[in-house]
């Protein structure tokens, strides 16, 4: 029965808003005044959605069978179908009150509610109500353009024509990045002048990085007025008709931005009468010839002929699920929803470990022991759907790269053209998802490198076939996932990168010191590029900035807890990879334990843990370090550099390294326990400890255990530029307070 | 002889709320004396043999102590970090910030979880006392005089009877963000220098 309340209480939600709705469609029609056709869209989808409920609720009762054929009646409003008048609304309010009597008799249970004389009633306005018959006053327009018109749209510029207004076709410009934003802002001023009726995208593109958009507007007010109230950078107005019989048509339209006419639309009509040579200032705006013969006109805007007769319903119903779902097709989420959800989820991982953890504490006495093995069933099932939700939840945050790579396809056209170079772009796994948010934060530094490759690292045509290469440079981006990570690759086969030169350059601009430059190995060298400011061009290129390129790229990628390696041979080509967390919502951790303190390290900056014997260690310069695979590793000691108590250290005891690695850096982190991998949800440790170097946040970990989590770029910083790692980096802190 | 015994209890009561009894006055004028609405309710505990004070709606709840995590490089009076339903806060040994030694932790140490700036903490202090109405006229702005180490935490004095309540400002005691930096620069400071 309660699922049924809450059916009852959601259902009568709706029909109050329909009721509103209703009201204040009655109000404009009764003062005479054009309705605004939002209200009977929204009418509409209200019915609409109580036939979904009424459905799903199943109910014996006359619901879903009013709801339906409320729904038709609606939607023939909606399309200028049946004429919205007095009656018409009678007959709608008569049906809210139907629909309380309905969802009383739900309540109750008894009583019925015959709907059949309602619905009888409503057939026979359906029929009484011979649309208005489908006449010519579109006639003017570009088939091209009435042929991507959806009912709907129709109706709607039929509707404006009628009550005289103007049709403009306001052209517009944006930027591919801000198009959102620049839509909204232009929709809302033309919303002052009228009715936005659509948006057509352009193909006439001019650019690579913008989009072209006309907007049909509906409108009494005159073309400057609108001009001037939309007025912004590449917005154009255009008459197009309208203005029904006797129109103005001996005003010639013209245009404001001062840009020639976009020339006509993609698809040239084959109607004669606006061949653009007859005048060649107007393709489109044709004058609406008052009589002209009916053209091309949809069979569907014609029912009047098929209203009476009602023939095949169920048709027509078939096509109107159809428009319908694919309203409903998608979902917008706001971003901070999904994160209170796998916080939710995050937490239902804890209870389900503290359960277990309960489970295992219990005594096992020898008759309880098969409920214990029942639960613990019970538990791994839990388990499994928690993992499902949660990976449920994941993917819903999941988009796949192509979105940026297609965007970084402009680019690389734009840029090459500018810089003009022959570059030909080679894009594999677009497909590769990962979290909206990194997608969103990654395109930026993926646009620095891709422009860096360009600019700095191809050669032009000449000099590539005086080398000996093909005059075309070739860029490769790459996604491919890796385990639980996503690596991109950004690869060329340009000049390479000059490690002497970066290096003197280095010197030369004080990045380091001349001994350190000495000492530089090509590695460390092209790391440079990775610092705030540096730049080896004399001037900034327009191209790639001001040296401001790979350090923000590097800011960037750390701050998505991602790497980016970069390998080059001089002559051959630069590779850059960044790697990267699938998302950043709930995290792997790894579980380890210093001087019985417990850390999460995130996993995503883990790159191995290996095992090391004290005599693998030596000190250069004091600073301890280990060789793994013939690269220099140093070491740094959680206890140490957190001041911990340490307890007896096992001398010729084997030590556990934690290899994380940030950026470029590698360090390992010397532990005393691995305890595992966990996921888990972070949490802020708040703005007073915000300042604290090392910790990114908390974590619980089952028990009502509250784990810090360690901020892995800060201790790679930090044993990077810091001196010696047993330093007592805060020694002053705890003598402050 | 009750009656009287009631009274008395009465008047006390009245007392202590910051309510005066109706005057003769009163009753000949009509009971003119309106609620005072400038009262501002404050709950007192005990930190060491003094009584501090902190205003009512600072205060989220009272809760017994719970375990905390040890948080390095942080001052010596930030005992760690608890979780408490979910939220994960500082926890602040209020007598150890007030440098009078460290909180004893017996059965009445309770930890009054506080809400500043958006954020919460959690205030370990020796004893909770009761909920203690003071009007403005009896609190002492920014006493002078109190050459105590202890001066940048005051921002009033109660007087209640004859009972000092020292009203602590927020601000200062939770202001751990800035220590902890001042201990970060002045190490690096040191580290130059040496």
């Amino acid at each position: 029965m309660s699922e049924s309340n809450e059916f009852i209480s959601e259902a009568q939600e709706i029909i109050e808003g329909l009721s509103r709705d209703l009201l204040d469609l009655e109000r404009s029609v009764r003062a005479g005044e054009d309705f605004d056709p939002e209200l009977l869209n929204a009418a509409f989808r209200h019915v609409h959605t109580i036939k979904g409920l009424a459905s799903m609720a199943s109910s014996g009762t006359g619901l879903g069978e009013l709801s339906h054929n409320l729904e038709n009646t609606l939607d023939a409003l909606r399309l200028g179908k049946l004429p919205l008048d007095l009656d018409a609304l009678d007959l709608l309010f008569e049906s809210v009150e139907l629909f309380g009597r309905l969802l009383a008799a739900e309540v109750d249970g008894d009583e019925k509610v015959d709907v059949q004389p309602f619905l009888a009633r409503l057939a026979k306005l359906g029929k009484s109500g011979a649309a208005s018959s489908a006449s010519d006053e579109l006639a003017w327009l570009d088939d091209s353009i009435l042929g991507v018109l959806t009912e709907y749209e129709e109706h709607r510029l039929r509707e404006n024509v009628k009550q005289g207004r103007t049709i403009f076709r306001v052209h517009a410009s944006f930027d591919l990045l801000a198009i959102d934003v620049g839509l909204e802002t232009l929709k809302q001023k033309m919303k002052a002048y009228g009715e936005v009726i659509t948006y057509l995208p352009s193909a006439d593109a001019s650019a690579d990085d913008r989009i072209e958009m006309d907007v049909l507007l509906g409108s009494k007010a005159t073309m400057a007025e609108i001009a001037a109230g939309v007025a912004d950078d590449g917005v154009t107005v255009h008459e197009m008709g309208g203005r029904t019989s006797k129109s103005r048509s001996s005003i010639p339209p013209s245009y404001s931005g001062g840009e020639p006419p976009a020339s006509s639309r993609p698809a040239t009509p084959p109607r004669p009468s606006t061949a653009p040579s007859s005048r060649p200032s107007s393709a489109p705006p044709e004058p609406p010839p008052p009589s002209s013969p009916t053209p091309s006109v949809k069979p569907s805007t014609s029912p009047a002929s098929r209203a009476p007769v009602e023939p095949e319903p169920d048709h027509e119903h078939e096509a109107d699920d159809l428009s319908l779902r694919s309203l409903s097709q998608t979902v917008r989420v706001d971003l901070r929803r999904l994160d209170a959800l796998m916080n939710l989820v995050g937490e239902l991982n804890i209870v389900q470990a503290n359960i277990g953890s309960i489970l295992e504490s219990l005594p096992t006495e020898e008759r309880r022991r098969e409920h214990v093995r029942g639960l613990q069933d019970q538990l791994r099932t839990m388990r499994r759907r928690i993992d499902g939700l949660q990976s449920g939840i994941l993917e819903v945050r999941m988009v796949p790269l192509g979105q940026v790579f297609d965007k970084l396809a402009r680019v690389v056209r734009k840029v090459s053209r500018d810089s003009q170079k022959d570059v030909r772009l080679h894009i594999t796994g677009a497909d590769t998802e990962l979290d909206k948010l990194i997608v969103e934060e990654l395109s930026d530094a993926l646009m620095h490198m891709i422009r860096n490759a360009i600019d700095h690292g191809m050669e032009t045509p000449d000099e590539r076939v005086a080398l000996g290469k093909q005059a075309a440079g070739r860029i490769d981006l790459r996604a491919y996932q890796k385990g639980n990570r996503v690596v991109i690759e950004v690869e060329d086969d340009g000049r390479g990168i000059d490690w002497e030169h970066i290096r003197d350059v280095g010197v030369e601009r004080g990045f380091v010191t001349r001994e350190q430059g000495r000492d530089m190995t090509p590695r460390q060298a092209i790391n440079l590029i990775f610092e705030a400011g540096f730049s080896t061009r004399d001037r900034a290129s327009e191209l790639s900035g001001r040296g401001v390129g790979m350090d923000v790229v590097k800011t960037n990628i750390t701050k998505l807890s991602g790497m980016i390696d970069v390998a080059s041979k001089p002559g051959r080509g630069t590779r850059f990879a960044i790697t990267l967390p699938v998302t950043l919502a709930i995290i792997q951790a790894l579980v380890i334990e210093s001087a019985k303190e417990i850390f999460c390290v995130p996993l995503n900056s883990v790159l191995e843990s290996i095992m090391v014997q004290p005599h693998e260690i030596v000190t250069v310069e004091g600073h301890e370090v280990v060789s793994l695979r013939g690269r220099t590793l140093p070491l740094i000691h959680l206890s140490r550099i957190f001041e911990l108590e340490t307890v007896e250290s096992k001398a010729n005891a084997n030590l556990y390294v934690v290899v994380v690695g940030l950026a470029q850096h590698r360090v390992g982190l010397v532990v005393d326990e691995l305890l595992g991998q966990r996921d888990v949800v972070i949490k802020s440790l708040g703005k007073a400890l915000s300042a604290v170097p090392g910790l990114a946040g908390a974590t619980e970990l089952g028990a009502n255990r509250t784990v810090l989590l360690l901020d892995v770029a800060a201790l790679v910083a930090e044993a990077i530029s810091g001196g010696s790692e047993d330093e007592h980096l805060l020694r002053g802190v705890n003598h402050v307070g | 002889m009750s009656d009287e015994r009631q009274n008395r209890d009465l008047w006390q009561a009245l007392l202590s709320t910051g309510h005066e009894l109706a005057t003769e006055a009163d009753y000949e004028h009509g009971y003119r004396r309106e609620i005072r609405s400038d009262l501002r309710r404050y709950v007192t505990f005990y930190i060491g043999k003094e009584v501090y004070g902190l205003p009512i709606d600072a205060i989220v709840e009272i809760a017994k102590p719970f375990a905390t995590t040890l948080v390095p490089r942080t001052p010596e009076f930030l005992i760690g970090i608890g979780n408490v339903r979910g939220l994960v806060m500082p926890v602040i040994d209020l007598p150890t910030r007030l440098r009078m030694g460290r909180a004893e932790l017996s059965a009445e140490a309770r930890v009054l979880i506080v809400r500043h700036d958006g954020e919460n903490y959690a205030l370990i202090v020796d004893r909770v006392l009761e909920v203690l109405p003071l009007a403005p006229e009896d609190l002492e702005e920014a006493p002078g005089g109190i050459g105590s180490s202890k001066a940048e935490f005051i921002a009033a004095i109660g007087r209640d009877k004859k009972r000092l309540i020292i009203v602590l400002d927020l601000e200062t005691v939770l202001d751990i963000e800035s220590i902890i930096r001042d201990g970060l620069r002045r190490e690096k400071a040191g580290r130059l220098n040496g």
